[in-house]
């Protein structure tokens, strides 16, 4: 470093350098210098708070005093039950979920992006699930994505003191999954899986101090940082409550008003929460070296106990004093510079006076100052966190540090009479206040942390060095190249979350416009991953950049050369596969295109630094297509840094354990020797073993042209499927792509040893595909059912008899998968077929295509669906039946939020499959109108999203409004270029009818949605519907639809009692909002988009009653009134709509409408509750 | 007020249509008592040819009176007129 100083004093001299430049850097030499060995630089950092999914918007909840305690959220509640029925005497009606801060999504995980299956994502414990994805991205967020962290010496020091219900869950009821569960289940595997999955070399493991865990987890990281026994870290805290249930799981502290009222008087506990915060670590002279972006910077730390104290659990004031007063020594600094101190608090009468008075006994060691420090508690805000609730206090502090601002801690109105902060150093942040220090004197703060467990930690944080200054002294002697063009690549798994990145870059447009261009570029392409779904941009500026990733927004994702803008997919295949699709390559041939872009690149930094901007256009078209850049060589010779930039974005694919799917134990034991002899046994079970309802269930096979599949391939694609959970396989899937592992292999072995076929599971290994497993064991003699033992020829019967029963059903199978798997396969065309009609023809409809006006029933899709249902002879009523049709009221809107919800009883894929639907989602269309044709001869129906601004008959949104919408495709006519579609007119009237769209308009409206919505969020395309004929089907009977109906409804009696509570909210909001004519202005789309659902949802269960207790039944009259209520409010509500004139006369009797609303609908449910008790009693 | 002849009336109530719903085009092949949901009318623009109305021939239903039905064929809606003018 003296030598770098020496270098600017010569320039200076030589009249190379600016007087002021030099200062500058000089001054940024210094600070380099003064980071102590002991400071440590968080580098990355990603949270997930209740109400919050990155600090930002954390951030933006403090400095709002934002309460972010709710109910559990509906959708959680269903994922609960299980748990609570399983482990709680509880009976269903004496439910009380609790308040608390809740996460969304806890059920949303990328299973493929780790190459889980999503089978074993499923039984994959949420906090492990949550905690890996938050890594993961704290990684990025350091810029140490991709390779970059591959074989370092990071070590991972998780804070987790969970009390383990998802793993006895499954003990308990599902048995038989333990195997496969036991990773996802494992506390200590959350740590080890990050370090496998990255190759991280570090010790990985789990701090438990219960509620200081993950501070202490911290305080280690750190420690093992100055000890180097690792040079990175990744560390933090992950909560989720699986059974927030009042009255359970209380430890006695828990607050009574759902406020956690820290340092308040009138503070009588806390209320929990749930979040996960990972951080990346690294000593601060090697971050400043590497030149790492640096959130904030640790001085020091310190964790003691209480020792033998009032109580286990009692906090000892004195343990404290002595904590903080260790930790600032540690910090070497003086705790005069101390602005505030995040505390445990905890807001408990006896906790938080002893916490602020050991807080002011240790500063009163130092300084005799009063009310100077700032204190405050994340525990208003977001609840306890338990484990977690160190972390999220620090990310609070490291929030605070960053924007320079004191937030304000909640729920305070007069100071605890316990405390007396006018006599003491602290004084309570009540309010948003810019954090001012002295000159030259960086923000410092304090986090503390005690746990019930008896070790207390405490934190002590510095702001991260200036930037600017950090960023001169490192931009030494370069030319700075504004405009001299770079190649800059994002990528993802797949298409959706590459959209949602871009996104993501969109949304913090403003911040990255301050970023340098070089250093944007150098982190996109280096600190992150390289994969499938390509994104190559040739820019000259950051702003340009961000311009033609708005273009991509606008326009789609495609290649446009001339804006610089490259895109295209590809997936890595085997050499054995035949008829590849577009972007299908083998390993060799990538290896091969990315060493030509070596060779580029050494030519094109050959002769000068810069790239011509040929070369990068070149370089864009290989990447795309999978060639590997090598940036290093790119960014050779330069001195870049690493920025903050936005980080994957993950595949919210839902993963819960299936709470019905409750096995047998004995089904699925494994038990070896009874198969191996018994013939008989050893021919049914391969095809009864697995989940009850899936017994029959044959896996979707695809990957061959003639799509003929032998017995073996079939026998291997069923194991898989149960094993790997996926239903949809291609013989040429890598078994560990799919979330394989050697745990599986092992599994898989034994599987097929039950169904007498023998495949070492080390051979899977070589040959992964169910391709090349199978051709390996057709190739043996005796068809791989070659075995030493004794049973040789009991077992070769068996396995013959099997071939034989199997090829019987493949037939069946065969015929459906075919056709699905040639469409998937081949080039699609219209080949002619000239066994089969419909494949030649010109003129093609689908006949019994019948529309359905009966109902609105939830959205378009439905009225698309119901004409194919009853097309292939299925009754509509399961669907109708299948609802708990539920006011509710969505957290966080600002208007009002209330909505009409269908909460589905059994999943939509369980109806599809009990009508003898497979509903194929598709992604995208590749080329709309022949994919529609091609599926259609095949007897498919197909539903379609669209743009339906693109519709001509629309006579309502035609080119005047964008729409999303689905059309049913139920026939096309070659000579007239056109589909026959059933489609209405104008929305939300039942006028469906047959009629048709040219072929060019369709292709326009799906191009229309595709633009319009699929950009946005991640949906299907279309929906191929294949019937399976031959499948045993039977129409559903009145009276067990209605005992069906009945007992499921009950079940859910909580739901229906507590849509009665949100219905309450809602009238109230309906008066309140109607009280002043601007405020009725306001929301008056709101609310009749609201009746409008409400109407809609009257009708459906109209319908519903109708057809169970007929016209005449008392329940129907009840029924009836409380639609027309809500049918006077409409109208009055509508009236105001087209005619805005405020008449109090006319509203007073709207509000007289929703009292006599309210009544009418509670009379209703306790009718219809009383109604379903007595089917249930009285109907056989 | 003067009472109009039944042909005015008509010719009043089928401009009022047209200027309430999507296609006016449409009504020229409407019978008398045809339905009208063909023409696109649904409950909610019902309240619009109900308020239309209601500025045009100078009548006023309470919400609570409001029945689509009388409002579903041309015929019906000048039955409707004629009986609520005679009480006002």
């Amino acid at each position: 470093m003296d030598n770098v100083a020496g270098q600017i004093f010569e320039h200076v001299a030589a009249g190379r350098m600016d007087e002021q430049v030099a200062v500058q850097l000089l001054r940024a030499l210094k600070q380099q210098r003064h980071a102590s060995d002991k400071d440590i630089a968080i580098i990355g950092l990603s949270l997930r708070m209740p109400g919050a999914n990155n600090l930002k918007q954390f951030w933006d909840n403090l400095a709002h005093g934002r309460d972010c305690i709710g109910l559990l959220p509906e959708a959680r509640q269903q994922d609960s039950l299980g748990f609570i029925r399983s482990f709680t005497p509880l009976r269903d009606e004496e439910i009380r979920f609790s308040h608390g801060g809740f996460m969304k999504g806890i059920d949303e995980f990328d299973y493929a992006f780790f190459n889980l299956s999503p089978k074993e994502a499923a039984l994959m414990d949420p906090n492990q699930r949550l905690f890996l994805q938050a890594a993961w991205e704290a990684i990025e967020d350091a810029g140490y994505g991709g390779s970059r962290i591959q074989g370092s010496k990071t070590g991972i020091y998780l804070g987790y003191a969970d009390w383990p219900v998802y793993g006895q869950y499954i003990t308990k009821n599902q048995p038989s999954q333990i195997p496969m569960a036991s990773t996802g289940n494992t506390p200590s595997i959350i740590a080890g899986r990050i370090a496998y999955l990255l190759d991280l070399q570090g010790p990985a493991l789990l701090v438990d101090t219960a509620c200081s865990s993950s501070l202490v987890a911290v305080h280690t990281a750190c420690m093992a940082l100055r000890n180097k026994e690792c040079e990175m870290a990744i560390t933090g805290g992950v909560k989720v409550c699986l059974m927030p249930v009042d009255g359970l799981f209380e430890i006695g502290i828990e607050s009574t008003n759902q406020k956690t009222s820290a340092f308040d008087d009138g503070s009588d506990g806390t209320v929990w929460g749930e979040g996960t915060v990972a951080l990346l670590l690294k000593p601060l002279r090697q971050a400043l070296k590497d030149r790492d972006p640096i959130h904030a910077v640790i001085r020091g730390s310190a964790a003691n106990q209480d020792g033998t104290s009032v109580g286990l659990t009692a906090p000892n004031a004195a343990s404290q004093e002595l904590l903080l007063s260790q930790a600032w020594e540690d910090a070497g600094i003086h705790p005069e510079t101390i602005g505030y101190i995040e505390a445990h608090g905890t807001g408990t009468k006896l906790g938080d006076p002893i916490e602020a008075d050991g807080i002011k006994r240790a500063f009163r060691r130092y300084t005799t100052r009063r009310q100077f420090c700032a204190i405050g508690s994340v525990k208003t805000n977001i609840g306890h966190l338990d484990a977690a609730s160190g972390v999220a206090g620090l990310a609070k502090a490291i929030a605070a540090l960053k924007y320079k601002q004191l937030p304000p801690t909640l729920h305070f109105t007069r100071p605890n009479r316990n405390i007396a902060f006018e006599q003491s150093p602290l004084y309570v942040s009540d309010r948003l206040e810019p954090w001012l220090t002295e000159a030259e004197q960086p923000r410092r703060c304090g986090v503390s942390s005690f746990g019930f467990s008896g070790t207390n930690c405490h934190i002590v944080l510095e702001e991260a060095p200036d930037e600017l200054e950090v960023k001169s002294a490192q931009r030494t002697f370069e030319d700075v190249g504004a405009s001299e063009p770079q190649l800059l690549l994002l990528s993802a798994k797949t298409r959706a979350s590459l959209e949602r990145l871009v996104m993501r870059y969109a949304k913090e447009r403003s911040r990255l416009l301050q970023a340098d261009f070089l250093d944007l570029s150098y982190t996109v392409n280096t600190g992150r991953g390289q994969y499938g779904c390509r994104l190559a941009i040739i820019a000259d500026s950051t702003a340009g950049f961000l311009d033609q990733l708005q273009w991509v927004m606008d326009h789609g994702f495609a290649s446009y050369e001339k804006q610089g803008i490259y895109y295209d997919e590809h997936r890595v295949v085997s050499a054995r596969k035949e008829a590849r699709q577009n972007g299908e390559w083998t390993a060799e041939e990538l290896k091969a295109r990315s060493q030509a872009m070596a060779a580029l690149i050494l030519r094109g930094t050959g002769a000068e630094q810069r790239m011509n901007r040929s070369v990068l256009e070149e370089l864009a078209k290989q990447a795309i297509h999978g060639g590997v850049v090598n940036w290093d060589a790119l960014y050779e010779g330069r001195s870049c840094s690493k920025l903050h930039l936005p980080v994957y974005a993950f595949e919210p694919s839902r993963c819960w354990i299936e709470l019905s799917a409750e096995t047998s134990v004995h089904a699925a034991a494994p038990s070896l020797s009874v198969n191996a002899v018994d013939g008989a046994g050893a021919v049914r079970h391969p095809l009864s073993a697995g989940a009850g309802s899936a017994a029959s269930r044959l896996p979707q096979l695809s990957g061959r042209h003639d799509g003929s599949y032998t017995a073996i391939e079939w026998q291997l694609a069923k194991r898989w499927e149960e094993l790997l959970g996926v239903n949809e396989l291609s013989i040429d899937d890598d078994f560990f792509e799919l979330g394989g592992n050697s745990i599986l292999v092992i599994r898989m072995e034994v599987e097929l040893e039950k169904a007498g076929i023998s495949l070492d599971s080390e051979l899977m290994y070589r040959y992964p595909t169910i391709r090349e497993a199978a051709a390996y064991l057709e190739q043996l003699p005796g068809e791989g059912i070659e075995s030493p033992r004794k049973e040789v020829d009991i077992q070769s019967t068996a396995h013959a008899s099997f071939s034989k029963e199997s090829n019987h059903r493949e037939q069946t199978a065969l015929a459906q998968t075919a056709a699905a798997s040639e469409l998937h396969e081949a080039p699609v065309g219209i080949e002619a077929r000239e066994c089969d009609n419909p494949s030649t023809s010109t003129l093609f409809m689908l006949s019994n295509i019948e529309p359905f006006n009966d109902l609105y029933y939830r959205n378009c899709f439905y009225n698309s669906l119901f004409p194919v249902v009853a097309h292939f002879g299925g009754s509509i009523l399961p669907y109708l039946f299948n609802d708990l049709i539920l006011y509710h009221r969505g957290d966080g809107e600002e208007s009002g939020g209330y909505e009409i919800r269908y909460e589905e009883i059994e999943s939509q894929e369980s109806l599809f499959h009990q009508m003898n639907l497979n509903v194929e989602a598709q992604g995208s269309f590749t080329d709309t109108i022949e994919e529609l044709i091609g599926s259609l001869r095949q007897g498919h129906p197909v539903i379609v999203w669209v743009d339906a601004y693109a519709i001509p008959s629309r006579k309502d949104v035609y080119q005047q409004e964008h729409v999303d919408h689905t059309l049913l495709v139920y026939g096309f006519d070659l000579a007239e270029q056109c589909f026959h579609i059933i489609e209405h007119d104008r929305r939300e009237n039942l006028s469906y009818k047959p009629c048709t769209i040219s072929f060019t308009d369709m292709d326009k409206a799906c191009e229309g949605f595709k633009a319009q919505y699929q950009q946005l969020e991640h949906r299907p395309a279309y929906y191929r519907i294949i019937h399976r004929e031959n499948a045993r089907y039977a129409q559903p009977e009145r009276d067990a639809l209605r005992r069906a109906f009945a007992s499921r409804q009950l079940e859910h009696r909580v739901q229906l009692q507590e849509s009665m509570t949100v219905l309450q909210q809602l009238v109230a909001w309906l008066k309140q909002v109607s009280s002043t004519a601007k405020s009725l202005s306001d929301q008056i789309d709101t609310i009749i988009e609201i009746l409008n659902q409400i109407l809609n949802a009257k009708q459906v269960e109209g319908y519903r009653l109708l057809y169970l207790y007929g016209a005449d039944s008392s329940l129907l009259v009840c029924h009836r009134a409380c639609v027309e209520h809500w049918e006077t409010v409409r109208k009055g509500m509508v009236r105001y709509f087209y005619a805005p004139i405020y008449q109090e006369e006319r509203i007073t009797a709207i509000h007289a409408r929703l009292e006599h609303l309210i009544v009418a609908e509670q009379k209703f449910l306790s009718e219809f509750i009383n109604q379903l008790q007595f089917t249930l009693t009285h109907n056989h | 007020m003067t009472m109009e002849t039944k042909d005015e009336l008509r010719q009043r109530v089928i401009d009022l249509l047209k200027d309430n719903v999507d296609d006016p085009s449409l009504l020229d092949e409407c019978g008398l008592d045809d339905d009208l949901s063909s023409l696109g009318i649904n409950s909610l623009t019902f309240i619009k040819l109900v308020i239309a109305t209601e500025m045009e021939f100078g009548v006023s239903w309470s919400d609570e009176d409001l029945d689509f039905r009388n409002f579903s064929t041309i015929n019906q809606i000048m039955n409707y007129i004629s009986l609520n003018q005679g009480e006002q």
